[in-house]
């Protein structure tokens, strides 16, 4: 069984301006120990598209159509009231989160409560799930933090005591607390020094590996996720418009879009060029095109682009695109 | 520990500097009065031993540096001297109408608070929904409310048209025994308690509604409701718990004007206390009252301001001195 699936996912959000389409007709599974990139720009709607799979979403948020699926479970029957409005704190979810979905939060430093102790604030999920005594939690913590690197004498500070690369082992020690199946890593480390970066990435693979959870690393930042994830997730507008394994994405790329966003990012390798920019702006989402949402931007688009949305198809095993001219256009790196 | 001593020294030294400062001010502003002291004297018909008094009480009659010598040395000391309509020790005076003041400011700020605290609270929370829009409906309409107009409207409703409540006065006269004097102390106060709550509830509600917007779209909010806690948790152990510092720094700002009295809704209600005594001094020139008052109630100020600063380190792990 496949540990998520995804089916037609449509989210909107209502504003008083009217809907903005966040998330049109996704499709996406996940499998077990599996570790998924979800690339692409600022408001493409892939915070939306992972954070929706514990709908921790804002109360303006709207399921249009779709199902998730979590271990053969659909989860939307659980949070969503009839008009289609998610119910952020529906009782049925409360036994999932962070039992079987854990979040690494975009920007750590943020994210702890500032006037609770990091250890009560880890102990709180564990209390949440779990009924055991306060020795008993004090020593998961203490275990906790062991695995990720922080001093034992630390579990009592505040989070304004921490630094920014212990806060975010501390996020991470949270995350893997009661051992979920899925770990949603939203920019795991945007605010972090390359350094530091490099080594929180490498620790966090390391114990997805251990613990055989699940991973969907979230990054504006292409480099992040070739350097973490097992299959990526290309996504524009709302839609995902490529997927495939990692390498197929590097190698291979058959999504204008895609291709335009590694030409975006330089390459050690290879000799020195000036980076291509993408012409124009990513589309308003309240009046998205029609047909293509990303023909008004692309360099290969045609008439029919411009009337007919392209679905997402498998041109390859394993590989799939939603473009009308996948097997024709090219321009990798 | 000793960050927070020194903390506290150095304040307290900020705290007499603007003393001092303030009582310079108002000597100033006394002594530029257009009915001064000195307009007084002219038609004077004071005794020698009056005169005297007056000398070495106020310093009247000295020049102005010897005056305001005079004139610091008492207010420093606290010795204020004899009110010049009562003939009594103003100490006497503040003495008596200071317990109406603190029973009817003191219940109408705790209860605003507590009001403004639980409906700020849902407001914040349910953003835009019915408690929101109506609560902040209600409670600027009575913000923007002209006080003695409602002070007067309640009064005619309420005292004259259905005279459930008293017309004015803080006790009824003759009453025997503490416990029936606090009942018809408290049954006085209620009308004008009621005007207070009423247009000073805004102020509470609004900072609490504010203040949990603000926490509301911190991270952490999120990050309580991933881990799957109760909305009721998120709200309490999470939201309001960390929204509520705002509100307890103005609670203690509030604290001294507890004792300062409302001048404006005393006065309608006929009401007793230290806003009466205040404005009906000044109505009559009776400075040494005034002053009292003034320097009782800016002290008061100086002093809540270092509490509330001290308590907001104990409340917020963050603040360090």
């Amino acid at each position: 069984m496949a540990l998520l699936e995804i089916r037609n996912l449509t989210i909107y959000y209502r504003l008083s301006e009217g809907w903005v389409h966040a998330i049109e007709n996704v499709n996406m599974d996940m499998e077990n120990g599996e570790r998924l990139g979800l690339v692409g720009e600022s408001g493409c709607g892939k915070t939306t598209l992972a954070y929706s799979i514990t709908f921790l979403l804002p109360n303006n948020a709207y399921l249009k159509k779709g199902s998730i699926k979590f271990l053969g479970r659909d989860l939307t029957t659980l949070a969503v009231r009839k008009d289609g409005r998610i119910n952020m704190f529906s009782e049925g979810l409360r036994g999932i989160r962070w039992k079987d979905i854990s979040i690494i939060f975009q920007s750590a430093m943020n994210s702890f409560n500032p006037v609770i102790t990091i250890g009560d604030q880890i102990a709180e999920a564990i209390l949440t799930h779990e009924n055991i005594g306060k020795e008993e939690v004090r020593k998961r913590i203490e275990a906790l933090f062991e695995i990720v690197g922080i001093p034992k004498d630390r579990i009592d500070s505040y989070p304004h005591e921490y630094s920014g690369g212990m806060k975010q082992r501390a996020m991470i020690a949270m995350s893997i607390a009661l051992n979920p199946k899925l770990i949603i890593a939203d920019e795991p480390t945007t605010a972090l020094d390359v350094i530091t970066q490099d080594k929180i990435l490498a620790e966090l693979v390391k114990l997805q590996k251990e613990f055989n959870s699940s991973m969907i690393i979230i990054s504006h930042d292409i480099s992040i996720v070739a350097q973490l994830s097992t299959r990526i997730a290309i996504m524009y507008a709302g839609q995902i418009v490529e997927l495939a394994l990692t390498r197929e994405i590097f190698k291979g790329p058959r999504h204008p879009y895609t291709m335009a966003l590694l030409k975006a990012f330089p390459s050690i390798k290879g000799e020195k060029k000036r980076l291509a920019t993408i012409q124009g702006s990513p589309p308003d989402l309240i009046n998205p095109p029609k047909g293509c949402r990303f023909s008004p931007r692309c360099q290969f688009a045609k008439e029919r682009c411009l009337i007919e949305e392209p679905l997402l198809r498998e041109i390859s095993p394993g590989h799939t695109v939603a473009c009308h001219f996948a097997e024709e256009v090219s321009g990798g790196r | 520990m000793g960050g927070i001593l020194r903390y506290i020294a150095g304040r307290t030294i900020q705290i007499i500097i603007t003393y001092f400062i303030i009582i310079i001010f108002v000597f100033l502003m006394a002594s530029f009065l257009p009915s001064n002291f000195v307009g007084l004297l002219a038609f004077s018909h004071f005794t020698p031993q009056q005169m005297a008094y007056l000398k070495a009480q106020l310093g009247i009659g000295l020049p102005l540096w010897e005056s305001f010598v005079v004139f610091f040395v008492h207010m420093v000391t606290f010795n204020y001297g004899n009110s010049f309509y009562y003939g009594v020790p103003v100490m006497s005076l503040v003495e008596q109408a200071l317990p109406r003041t603190l029973l009817l400011l003191g219940e109408a700020t705790v209860i605003s608070y507590i009001i403004g605290y639980v409906v700020g609270t849902f407001a914040g929370w349910k953003r835009g929904g019915v408690l929101d829009n109506t609560s902040i409906y209600f409670s600027f309409a009575f913000y923007n409310i002209p006080t003695f107009w409602l002070g007067i409207i309640l009064l005619y409703a309420f005292a004259f048209l259905f005279p459930i409540f008293p017309l004015g006065g803080y006790v009824t006269p003759g009453i025997q025994g503490m416990l029936p004097a606090f009942i018809s102390l408290q049954y006085h106060a209620l009308l004008p308690m009621i005007v207070l709550v009423l247009i000073s509830l805004a102020g509470a509600l609004l900072l609490m509604r504010t203040s949990m917007l603000d926490v509301l779209g911190e991270e952490y909010i999120n990050l309580a409701a991933a881990k799957g806690l109760k909305e009721r948790d998120v709200l309490f152990t999470h939201a309001s718990r960390n929204a509520i510092l705002p509100l307890i720094t103005s609670f203690i700002l509030s604290l001294p004007f507890i004792v300062s009295g409302a001048v404006v809704t005393e006065t309608i209600f006929s009401y007793q206390g230290i806003g009466y005594l205040f404005i009906s001094s000044i109505d009559r020139l009776d400075m040494p009252v005034v002053y009292a008052l003034t320097f009782i109630i800016a002290l008061l100020v100086l002093v809540f301001n270092l509490f509330a600063d001290i308590l907001y380190g104990v409340l917020d792990p963050r603040v360090r001195y």
